[in-house]
Order: C-alpha cells, then sequence, then structure tokens
C-alpha cells in the first residue's frame, strides 16, 4: 500500500492539530530512511554508535513534535532539516555533558553549514524524575485522558477512544483528573522548587 | 486555596480562548490575588507534567517503529527441501513432535497463565519516590517508608499495623501495610488491609487498592473467591475506573483457554 506523501505544510498543520492526524505525520518522517541513515553517520562520526544513533533520531522527534504543536517551529527551514540539526544539537549537548573530549564545549555543530539554530528546552533529568513521579501519581486512566486532551483529542475522540458514554462523560473526567493532577502537584513538597525554575 | 474556583477561566487564560476583554481583568486580577496566580502557576506545570506522559508515550511509539523495522529488515526463512525418508519415519517424529509440543504448552501455560505468572505480570510494588506527600519530618508515616525503601518488609509491616484508624493517615497506612503483607505472603492480612484502606473512600488511593487487592487474591490463589469476582465485575465494569483495562485483561486471561488447558492437566 502506497503511504500518503506529505508536504512540509501537512506535516506541520497535521502535527499542530493533533488528534488522530499525527501519528500519520510523524509515522511518516520517521520512515525517511536517508534522514535516519544522516543522523546515524553524525553521530558516528561524532564518537557515538548505531544505537546512540538512533536513540538521538527519536529524542529528535521528539522534540520536534512538541516543537510543532507548541509553535516554536516557524517554518524557516524544511521540517527534514530542522529535524537534523536538533538531532545533532542534542547529541552534541550530550557529548559535552558526557565530558568525552576535554573540547567538545568548544567544538561547532558540525562541519556542515548551519542554517538554523533549532529551539530546545533542555529539562534536566532530576527536574524529569520529579515530574514523572507526579504523573505516576495519578490513575493511569486519568494520565491518558489528560494526554489525548493535551494532543487536542475533542471529547468525542476521547470518549470513543477510552469507551466512555459520551462526549459530556469525557470532559467531566477530564475535568476531574486535572484538578486531581494540581492537587496532586500542589502537595508535593518540591512544588516551590519546581516553580521556581 | 480552591482550585476549582479558577480552574475554569485559568485555563481559557492559559489556552489563549479568553476573549481579550476578560483577559485584561484577569491580568489585572492577577496582580492583587495571591490565590490567582497560585493556580496559574500550578495549571502551567500541570501542562509540563502532563507534557511528560506525552513525549513518554511518543517515545514508546518510535521504539515499536523501529522494532517492527528491524523485524521487517530480518531475512526470512527459506524452506527446507522436502525429506524423503520413509513414511513411517515422518509419523513417528510427526507423533514426538507432537508430545513434545503437548508438554511444552502446559509448560508454557503454566509459566503465563498460572496465579503466580499472572500475578508477577501484574503487580507493581509501590516505587519510593510516591510514597511521601510530605516533608520527612513532617510525614508520621516516614519511618515505614523508610523499611519500604529499603525492602524491610517485615520492619514495614510492623510499622503500619501499629498506625491506628484515629490517626489521619490511616488509609494510606493500610494501603502500604497491604503492599508489605502481600509481598511477605500474608494474604489474609493483605486483603483485610486493602478492604480496609478501600472503606475510608480516599480518592487517591481507593482504586489502587482495589487493584491490589484483586493481585492479593490472584497471588494467593484465591481467584473463586466471591469477594474476588464482584469486584473484579465491577472494576471491568466501571469505564471511569483507573484499573479498568487491567481489570478487563486480567478477566480475560482467567478465562483463557491456555489457563484451563494448564488446570486440566493438573
Amino acid at each position: 500500500m502506497k503511504k500518503p506523501d506529505f508536504t512540509d505544510e501537512q506535516l506541520v498543520d497535521a502535527i499542530s492539530a493533533g488528534g488522530p492526524g499525527r501519528e500519520s505525520a510523524l509515522k511518516a518522517i520517521y520512515e525517511d530512511g536517508d534522514l535516519k541513515r544522516m543522523v546515524a553517520a553524525f553521530v558516528r562520526n561524532h564518537q557515538g554508535n548505531a544505537t546512540d544513533g538512533q536513540d538521538m533520531f527519536h529524542e529528535g522527534m521528539i522534540v520536534l513534535d512538541r516543537n510543532i504543536r507548541e509553535g516554536k517551529f516557524r517554518g524557516e527551514a524544511p521540517v527534514k532539516g530542522y529535524l537534523y540539526s536538533i538531532c545533532r544539537f542534542l547529541w552534541m549537548n550530550q557529548l559535552r555533558k558526557q565530558a568525552h573530549t576535554s573540547s567538545v564545549a568548544e567544538m561547532p555543530l558540525s562541519n556542515e553549514p548551519d542554517t538554523l539554530t533549532p529551539e530546545v528546552t533542555l529539562v534536566t533529568e532530576e527536574r524529569k524524575t520529579v515530574l514523572n513521579r507526579l504523573l505516576q501519581e495519578l490513575g493511569e486512566r486519568c494520565q491518558q485522558i489528560l494526554e489525548l486532551w493535551k494532543l487536542s483529542y475533542s471529547m468525542e475522540e476521547i470518549a470513543v477512544s477510552l469507551g466512555f458514554s459520551s462526549s459530556d462523560m469525557a470532559r467531566k473526567a477530564k475535568y476531574r483528573c486535572h484538578v486531581s493532577l494540581l492537587e496532586i502537584i500542589r502537595k508535593n513538597p518540591h512544588v516551590e522548587q519546581l516553580l521556581s525554575n | 486555596m480552591d482550585l476549582e474556583l479558577y480552574m475554569e477561566r485559568v485555563e481559557q487564560y492559559a489556552q489563549g480562548t479568553m476573549p481579550a476583554a476578560d483577559r485584561a481583568v484577569f491580568e489585572a486580577e492577577l496582580t492583587a490575588n495571591p490565590d490567582l496566580r497560585e493556580a496559574l502557576d500550578l495549571y502551567r506545570l500541570g501542562q509540563e507534567v502532563i507534557e511528560q506522559g506525552v513525549e513518554a508515550q511518543l517515545r514508546s511509539q518510535l521504539q515499536g517503529w523501529a522494532k517492527s523495522e528491524s523485524e521487517t529488515a530480518a531475512p526470512t526463512m527459506t524452506a527446507g527441501r522436502v525429506n524423503t525418508r520413509a513414511l513411517w519415519i515422518r509419523l513417528a517424529a510427526a507423533a514426538s513432535v507432537l508430545l513434545i509440543l503437548g508438554w511444552f504448552s502446559v509448560q508454557w501455560a503454566g509459566e503465563r497463565y498460572s496465579d503466580e505468572a499472572l500475578f508477577s505480570a501484574q503487580y507493581e510494588s509501590p516505587e519510593a519516590g510516591t510514597f511521601r506527600s510530605g516533608t520527612a519530618m513532617e510525614n508520621p508515616l516516614e519511618p515505614g517508608f523508610k523499611a519500604l525503601e529499603d525492602s524491610r518488609l517485615q520492619a514495614a509491616e510492623d510499622f503500619f499495623k501499629n498506625i491506628s484508624p484515629e490517626q489521619e493517615r490511616f488509609a494510606e497506612a493500610q494501603y502500604y501495610l497491604g503492599h508489605a503483607a502481600m509481598q511477605l505472603g500474608h494474604y489474609t492480612l493483605a486483603i483485610d488491609a486493602f478492604k480496609s484502606c478501600i472503606q475510608r473512600n480516599e480518592v487517591k488511593f481507593k482504586e489502587k487498592a482495589e487493584w491490589n487487592l484483586l493481585l492479593t487474591y490472584v497471588a494467593a490463589g484465591q481467584t473463586n473467591n466471591p469477594d474476588f469476582r464482584n469486584l473484579l465485575d465491577t472494576m471491568r465494569n466501571d469505564n471511569g475506573h483507573s484499573y479498568q483495562r487491567e481489570a478487563t485483561q486480567l478477566h480475560k486471561k482467567l478465562g483463557s483457554f491456555w489457563r484451563g488447558m494448564m488446570n486440566d492437566e493438573r
């Protein structure tokens, strides 16, 4: 079966709109073998291996998805070029953190011309751990509801996807889960620290 | 501060759906009302927490795609040439294979569908990070959490057992008592503790306690107990229950062909 071809505009629209179209758009980007090979080659040429290359490609996809949904990608470069820049940035940042080489902090991202600097929000591992724990305190079903809502699924789609009898029931559940999450956050001893960062 | 008072307006403001006139009023109120500011801060932090879940979901999706790709890329097996040995030899070999397959099927079913296997596949002991909802100094359950964290299960059980029903965190203590007792194999105590937690009807623990109560029955080999059956049916038919999906899967596995076959063999 032929896969749908997306233009850059269609990719961005589908990811921004969220809902079921987002997954098809992400899959289309993911299946670009050339792009994956380029990222793998870059990582391999900078002290990494094949697994690192795949990990960076995945992490790059995650950042790309978020940046598009949050409107940080402004279409100044092709989507796949932007993703490649993100992957390079993430890998070089990881190398800096691991201090694999003493001079890496001063290294340019690569010898290739860099047409853009991706906007990448780096969340520290400590903060991620605390945020994940907060999420885990919420029941799994509440997590699913809030994640679908965050991805702009309509209440009708959430109702169908999670087996609610109506969109109204889904809306009520979303509200209840959202309030519960904020209560969990408020009661967490690290809340002040999280808010101040 | 009552979050629900502000929730709707904060959401409109943060999502950018608030009309411009209301937005100006809201921003003016933000400077004067610390509760509203706190609600907005919490809302924004909440968005960050949910985003972590979205990212984790996508990460797992990407790993799934990578796995499918590597499986597709793997070389497919080519058909071997037909052996022309005498028919009786092939029949004897086929019978042996069937016998071996039968034996392995029972073993396989035992590994996946026994009470022990069902329990192990589903049970998650609470993570240390989720224990604490107050600072160590002020949390009266801290010694119990510490014991659980250090896997000193008997000490944890002894500690939580001594929290009286009059104490503020009784439901929480019963929940963790259930976990400690279950891991020690003290199933009757674990069942009583989870039931007692459920009776307190605290949102944060009730549904988790119900799920763990089910698992305790499984671990104890009491899947025919009417209380277990009733709770399982209630949970799998409750669309709003956080563990509905798990309960449905558990129900399916309990009624599976493989479990039936395993039980017939025993």
